[in-house]
């Protein structure tokens, strides 16, 4: 099992005949993914690495079911194909572009919570239930480096540290289940709680990692709802930026929901609740690892 | 950074309907004395830099006369307002005011959705209002698509306390902010203090309108303002952040490169958001000094690495540099390292007694460690290095602990 990919997810693809679908359409399908079809206005009938294109999300729906539609759009016209999608009907909507104006996010995501759409990102780097399917840039050519099958759920704010932290699990010989990075923005759809909720239901996770940041309260939001009894599997978190709480002078850092905002938001608090909830903090890189092991066998 | 200068952002407010003072912006002290004189002989001057707490610093002055604004002036432009230097006033009409209120207009990340914050009792700064006046701060949800209502403005007004034609005039504008908050694609809006006049007007005493620097492709017209005086937010450009700065202008469509320099002596090119934050604090934790931090967005930035490698072992007494990357999923990283390796061979270093070291994973790892190798000396590693082990290496071989 898995969360919201596996290689019977199917799988749409809008902006298919962008330079980025271009490029990792077929990474995604060479590793499992089942993609029924991609969109691109204008380019209905067209074909990417032997996936059929629609001009409209709505079409597609008429030929094939659809589980998923993941975003290879570029920002400035997300808010539309998110739109298209959320408006057909589309379950879960995966929006990989970085730099989505906030307005247009803000919109989106609105509209995705009346209509009961599953948004992950903007800025999502990718997900992936290795050895089943991956979604967008995650794992990119070399997926094997960074990933195999096990029983590690992993949710990242950051796609880097997200990948990073698979790659030392997986040197280790630690397995995951999916790894799914939320998107570094101010403003994303689903966060730490919904991706907790799911890995609950899921029988083969037995542990999951949070690499949270500065800014928002996503982690504050994850350590309630471990707290209230929503997630009773053993978590691993870890926040850095601890020391920018003290520091004269900002870091600039690319993330736009790494902002400490009116002293709400700081690593510091994040970590003591999430800690007061019973989840295992890793201060340091280095005790990512040890503490999955030392929850693995805990269990 | 996406700060407007004040006068751009009461321009703005004032074009979108929300009544601000007159104003001039001058460069002089004789220039503020003709403004005085144009607005009606009683004016309030203040620093035009793009941080706040200008009232704090004493850079706000209240002026009656002609000599009194070449006074105020002159003592303004000497300045310094939190490490900016003034070089330009704007000189306010000075307004007679009766009450003040506290407004501003942002993104709420837990509720997806803008959010008025609003206080019947302005004056005081948002960090002040909401540590000892959260009661009277009153946070107000906008849905995006519905938009800001006459009647929710009022409603909301009315929470606050105002009756009246105050509470029509206030409502007002408000929907004033909120409609310049979504033409302009703002980050935020603060109007501190929102005035209510002795005659009875309402007006904006002050204003800031930050922008979404991620939707300035909509406002080029907005974009040429922000320039470069805004610094990175608080404080104006280094020489060294200046000639970054104009080494990511070669190409605006490859690798953005974010940039700032510290106080420190270890030259940190670590790159990723969350991988450069960790690796930042890892650095701190074994007691190095960052000289710099350096981000850049995946593409084809060979010669901006080339650049920016060379830009920063020229600051003077840098000890080390760190160039590191999370693993990387598709951007060959091959292509950094060509970049960087040029850039090393240009420098007349000896890298066995400067340390550089270098770490990246993912795809083009084999052609990237070929690269490294012909620079000797240089300490390459891959995906078994952790965030930790690279911090150790750069401060054990910077500061000489490096017994291997």
């Amino acid at each position: 099992m898995s969360i919201l990919l596996d290689s019977d997810t199917r799988v749409l693809v809008q902006g298919a005949t962008g330079a980025e679908a271009r490029r990792l359409l077929p990474t995604m399908t060479d590793y499992g993914t089942r993609v029924v079809a991609g969109v691109s206005p204008g380019k209905g009938g067209e074909s990417v690495g032997g996936v059929s294109v629609y001009g409209a999300v709505a079409e597609v729906l008429r030929d094939h079911e659809v589980d998923l539609s993941v975003l290879f759009v570029p920002a400035r016209f997300v808010r539309e194909a998110a739109l298209e999608a959320i408006e057909a009907g589309v379950p879960t909507v995966h929006i990989l572009a970085e730099g989505v104006p906030h307005h247009d996010a803000c919109a989106l995501l609105t509209r995705a919570a009346q209509m009961g759409t599953f948004v992950i990102g903007p800025n999502s780097q990718g997900m992936v239930s290795p050895g089943k399917a991956k979604l967008g840039g995650t794992g990119g050519e070399v997926p094997d480096l960074m990933f195999r099958p096990g029983p590690v759920g992993v949710v990242s704010r950051s796609g880097g540290m997200g990948a990073e932290i698979c790659l030392f699990l997986t040197r280790e010989g630690i397995g995951q289940s999916t790894y799914v990075a939320l998107g570094g923005d101010l403003l994303i759809g689903s966060a730490f709680v919904e991706m907790l909720a799911l890995f609950e239901q899921d029988p083969e996770t037995r542990v999951v990692v949070m690499f949270g940041e500065p800014g928002t309260d996503r982690e504050e939001e994850a350590a309630r709802f471990i707290a209230s009894g929503g997630f009773t599997k053993p978590v691993v978190a870890m926040i850095p930026g601890e020391f920018w709480e003290t520091s004269p002078t900002p870091a600039s850092v690319s993330h736009t929901g790494a902002l400490i905002e009116r002293g709400r938001g700081a690593p510091s608090g994040k970590k003591k609740i999430l800690r007061e909830a019973g989840v295992l903090i890793a201060e340091r890189f280095s005790q990512v690892v040890p503490l999955v092991q030392q929850a693995l066998g805990q269990d | 950074m996406s700060r407007l200068l004040e006068n751009d952002s009461l321009t703005l407010l004032g074009e979108g309907g929300l009544p601000v003072p007159r104003f001039e912006v001058c460069t002089d002290a004789e220039e503020a004395a003709r403004a005085l004189e144009r607005l009606g002989g009683r004016v309030v001057i203040k620093a035009l830099v793009p941080v706040g707490k200008r009232g704090k610093a004493g850079a706000v002055k209240f002026a009656a006369s002609v000599d009194e604004a070449r006074a105020q002036a002159d003592a303004i432009l000497g300045m310094e307002v939190r490490r900016f230097p003034v070089k330009k006033l704007i000189v306010m009409e000075a307004l007679d005011i009766a009450r003040e209120i506290f407004c501003s207009i942002s993104f709420d990340a837990p509720r997806k959705c803008p959010l008025i914050l609003f206080s019947a009792e302005g004056g005081v700064d948002i960090e002040e209002l909401s540590e000892h006046h959260p009661d009277k701060l009153l946070e107000w949800p906008v849905d995006i698509l519905e938009g800001l209502k006459d009647k929710d403005a009022l409603e909301l007004v009315g929470h606050a306390g105002l009756t009246g034609e105050l509470a029509d005039q206030v409502a007002r504008a408000v929907c004033a902010m909120y409609g310049v908050f979504c033409a302009h694609d703002c980050e935020m809006i603060e109007v501190n203090p929102l005035a209510e006049l002795a005659d009875g007007r309402v007006v904006a005493a002050a204003g800031v309108v930050q922008l979404d620097v991620q939707a300035l492709f909509r406002h080029p017209d907005l974009e040429a303002k922000l320039g470069v005086e805004g610094g990175n937010g608080w404080r104006p450009f280094t020489e060294l952040e200046m000639r970054m700065h104009d080494i990511d202008a070669i190409d605006p469509h490859v690798g953005a490169i974010r940039f700032s320099e510290l106080d420190g002596d270890i030259g940190f090119m670590v790159t990723g958001g969350g991988y450069g934050l960790s690796s930042l604090e890892a650095l701190l934790d074994e007691g190095g000094k960052p000289a710099t931090t350096f981000d850049i967005t995946p593409g084809r930035y060979e010669e901006k690495m080339r650049r920016a490698v060379k830009a920063v072992l020229s600051k003077p007494g840098i000890k080390g540099l760190l160039l590191a990357g999370n693993v990387s999923n598709f951007t060959r990283v091959d292509i950094k390292v060509a970049g960087v390796v040029r850039a090393l061979k240009e420098a007349d270093l000896d890298f066995e007694k400067f340390p550089v070291i270098v770490r990246y994973a993912g795809p083009g790892v084999e052609e990237a460690r070929k690269l490294i190798a012909e620079v000797p000396g240089v300490e390459w590693h891959e995906d078994e290095a952790s965030i930790e082990d690279l911090a150790k290496r750069i401060v054990a071989r910077a500061y000489g602990s490096d017994e291997s």
